[in-house]
């Protein structure tokens, strides 16, 4: 694998000289879409972001937008935790003020139910304010695709990010210690134990916060288990499920002290800090890496392992939405299809901060040259990714798995019974 | 006739205001909580069904709500009982020393200008078993690896004592203002009878302090039991439940959850343990 990855690296770095400048004139500008963008001149939209690399990275371009369109963007942002109580909280209330605003998938089936998104169909059939051919959907990964109507629900968000769980791990540890990247679960875990042995330091570590179900989850497909069948029955405890999990279970054994409150911006704090060498999470916190001071010589990016069942990571898409109570929601679409099209979202994966998930970006040699470990990664992995079920009672169903596990961690509780006891506990809330 | 009609609207007219503020705020938003614990969301919040007591029943029989309770009794009792125990104490001592009387007593009260978040984000970072400088500091004794707020056996130890350091200072002070009003004929009675320092506040401060110590208690014990800020953003109520007290289970269940009338059946059982707190507290005041 790492053979084919210098040798695509290669191609992509010589590519990238001779077509640098066709690559420039490849992306498609706004100017060239058949829409009338001056349509609502004068009139205002108000957009809700959510920090993250995506808002980072559009929004010096949103003067863009104004001057295209001569539609007043007024932005505001909120950090993670604040957008995802104050979005549904405001939604339920009836006071949301936004026209736009970004969205998560696992909420799709809550946010369709109670009508909080408005269907995006009418718009992008409307060709009076869609121009199909220049926006090109079919671009957007297979994946990302699903993402408009994820919990099969009407289709009321586009993707804009792509983030797949990866292996992220600092390259100075391994090479002195003269150890590979694993390429396997069984691999990982040997190398994991070996670093933890012989430096005192953590070799490997996942989430142990109530969020571990996200890492977990491409450990879980890996060896051919799932949270929920296809049918949205809860099959956890299945014995390739419970094979996952004693598996993550004795990479959580190499874990620094305290894990139990570790979310990602914990694992990156501890690898920034040289206290883990290694872990599996989004593709996305290698970046995060990189903007806490940690140079490219050592912070490193590799392919998922491969479990029993091949090599199928969690993947992970931001979406955006027009809230159903808008009243400008045409202008709102514009606003959506200028933000998600090739030309900004090329200037986004430009910047090394965020990849977006269209396949002309991450396949564009200018793109990958600038961080080309992280697009291969991202690339190889969106092939592969899987979403997770979406289902109405997600969160409700995730915060006993995960406060059960968090005993597992501890000590407390062994994988197997504590499996069994939360399938019981999943099918009750199911009934 | 006409002006005792008028006197007698007078103060109606005159509470109308704070009357509708009331409704609008306390009334209503109750009144909705009863209703919501009957309904289900199932099909929309826009939707709401009646389904009896259903709500009560899945709520009631989850081992996660007899965990809740349990957990917040014991930080209730457990914080309010160190709080007492500490203030009294504190108080006892500002009384009694002579020097750096006023140095002491604004050093005592800090705690109380720091916000909730911002102490618990502060103490949660002291307390990291990774990078906290508490760990760093126990490390030069001897003691090594304590996991404070990330361990099930020290998780809900560690937000009791930090809700203490934050509130303790409430108590010391309405005690310390006790110690102030103290008459001083019966004290000088004892001492006379021949009574020891540790006898004269036995059997005489102490009783004489009943008042302030009961409203200080009352004030805190209502107050621990909603207690949110600081478990929220140290454990969130876990690791696995052992923070999780009846306001954390209810925030969950509201907004992150999005089952709204489990919230509402969470806050039900809540309101009825404060109004059986203050019920029975209302006995202990002095008349």
């Amino acid at each position: 694998m790492r053979k084919h990855f210098l040798i695509l690296v290669m191609m992509v770095l010589v590519g990238c000289f001779v077509f640098q400048s066709i690559s420039a004139l490849a992306v498609p500008l706004p100017e060239e879409a058949k829409i009338n963008w001056r349509r609502f001149e004068g009139q205002t939209i108000n957009v809700l972001f959510c920090r993250h690399p995506w808002q980072e990275t559009v929004e010096p371009f949103i003067p863009d937008f104004e001057k295209l369109t001569g539609i007043k963007v007024k932005i505001a942002a909120l950090p993670e935790k604040e957008f995802l109580t104050k979005v549904p909280a405001d939604l339920t209330a009836g006071t949301f003020a936004f026209d736009v605003f970004m969205t998560q998938y696992y909420d799709a089936p809550q946010y369709a139910l109670e009508e909080w998104t408005a269907p995006l169909g009418r718009y992008i059939l409307d060709p009076e304010l869609t121009d199909l051919d220049w926006y090109d959907w079919t671009d957007f990964f297979p994946g990302a695709q699903k993402i408009a109507t994820a919990g099969n629900t009407y289709e009321d968000r586009v993707a804009i990010t792509a983030e797949v769980q990866s292996l992220i791990y600092r390259k100075d540890i391994l090479a002195n210690l003269g150890l590979t990247v694993p390429e396997t679960f069984d691999e990982l875990l040997e190398t994991g134990n070996m670093i933890s042995e012989q430096t005192g330091k953590s070799g490997v570590v996942l989430r142990g916060h109530t969020t571990l179900w996200w890492p977990l989850y491409g450990v879980v497909r890996s060896y051919g288990g799932d949270y929920l069948n296809a049918d949205a029955q809860p099959v956890v405890n299945s014995p390739e499920t419970v094979a996952a999990v004693k598996m993550w279970s004795d990479l959580m054994k190499n874990a620094p002290p305290g894990v139990t409150g570790f979310c990602w911006e914990e694992i990156v704090n501890a690898t920034v800090a040289g206290e883990t060498a290694m872990f599996l999470d989004s593709s996305g916190l290698y970046s995060s890496l990189l903007l806490r001071g940690l140079s490219k010589d050592k912070a490193g990016i590799a392919p998922f392992p491969a479990g029993p069942a091949g090599i199928i990571p969690h993947a992970h898409m931001w979406s955006i939405s027009i809230s159903s109570i808008s009243q400008k929601k045409p202008l709102a679409w514009l606003f959506i299809q200028w933000a998600t099209s090739k030309e900004i979202q090329f200037k986004q994966a430009l910047s090394g901060k965020t990849l977006t998930p269209r396949i002309s970006v991450l396949s564009d040699p200018e793109v990958i040259a600038k961080n080309p470990e992280i697009v291969y990664t991202v690339s190889q992995g969106l092939k592969a990714g899987v979403l997770s079920r979406p289902h109405l009672k997600f969160w409700k169903l995730m915060d006993p798995f995960a406060r059960s596990l968090q005993e597992v961690i501890l000590g407390k509780k062994e994988v197997e019974p504590t499996l069994d006891e939360v399938q019981k506990v999943w099918e009750n809330i199911l009934k | 006739m006409k002006t005792s009609t008028k006197g007698f609207r007078l103060p109606y007219l005159l509470t109308l205001p704070i009357t509708l503020v009331i409704i609008a705020l306390v009334i209503y938003p109750s009144v909705y909580i009863f209703y919501l614990s009957f309904q289900s969301s199932v099909a929309g919040v826009k939707n709401l069904a009646f389904v009896g007591l259903k709500n009560f029943v899945q709520v009631f029989s989850s081992s996660v709500f007899l965990i809740s309770v349990k957990n917040t009794f014991i930080f209730a009792l457990g914080s309010v009982g160190i709080s007492f125990v500490l203030g009294l104490g504190i108080a006892y001592l500002l009384d009694n020393i002579e020097k750096g009387k006023s140095f002491f007593r604004i050093g005592f009260i800090l705690p109380l200008a720091v916000a909730p978040v911002v102490a618990g984000l502060t103490w949660n970072m002291m307390l990291n078993p990774l990078y906290g400088i508490i760990n760093y500091l126990l490390k030069f004794v001897g003691i090594e690896g304590l996991q404070w707020a990330t361990h099930t056996d020290t998780a809900l130890l560690t937000v009791m004592l930090i809700e203490v350091w934050q509130w303790n200072p409430f108590v010391m002070l309405i005690i310390y203002a006790g110690f102030q009003v103290l008459p001083k004929e019966p004290l000088e009675a004892a001492m006379i009878d021949g009574a020891s320092s540790w006898q004269s506040f036995i059997y005489v401060s102490l009783p004489l302090l009943k008042p302030a110590i009961i409203i200080a208690v009352i004030f805190r014990l209502t107050d621990a039991f909603k207690s949110f800020d600081v478990i929220y953003t140290i454990t969130r109520g876990g690791p696995g439940y052992a923070s999780t007290t009846l306001v954390i289970r209810a925030y969950l269940e509201a907004f992150q959850f999005h089952v709204l009338e489990h919230a509402a059946v969470f806050g039900i059982v809540m309101l009825i343990i404060s109004l059986i707190i203050s019920k029975q507290a209302i006995k202990f005041l002095p008349k």
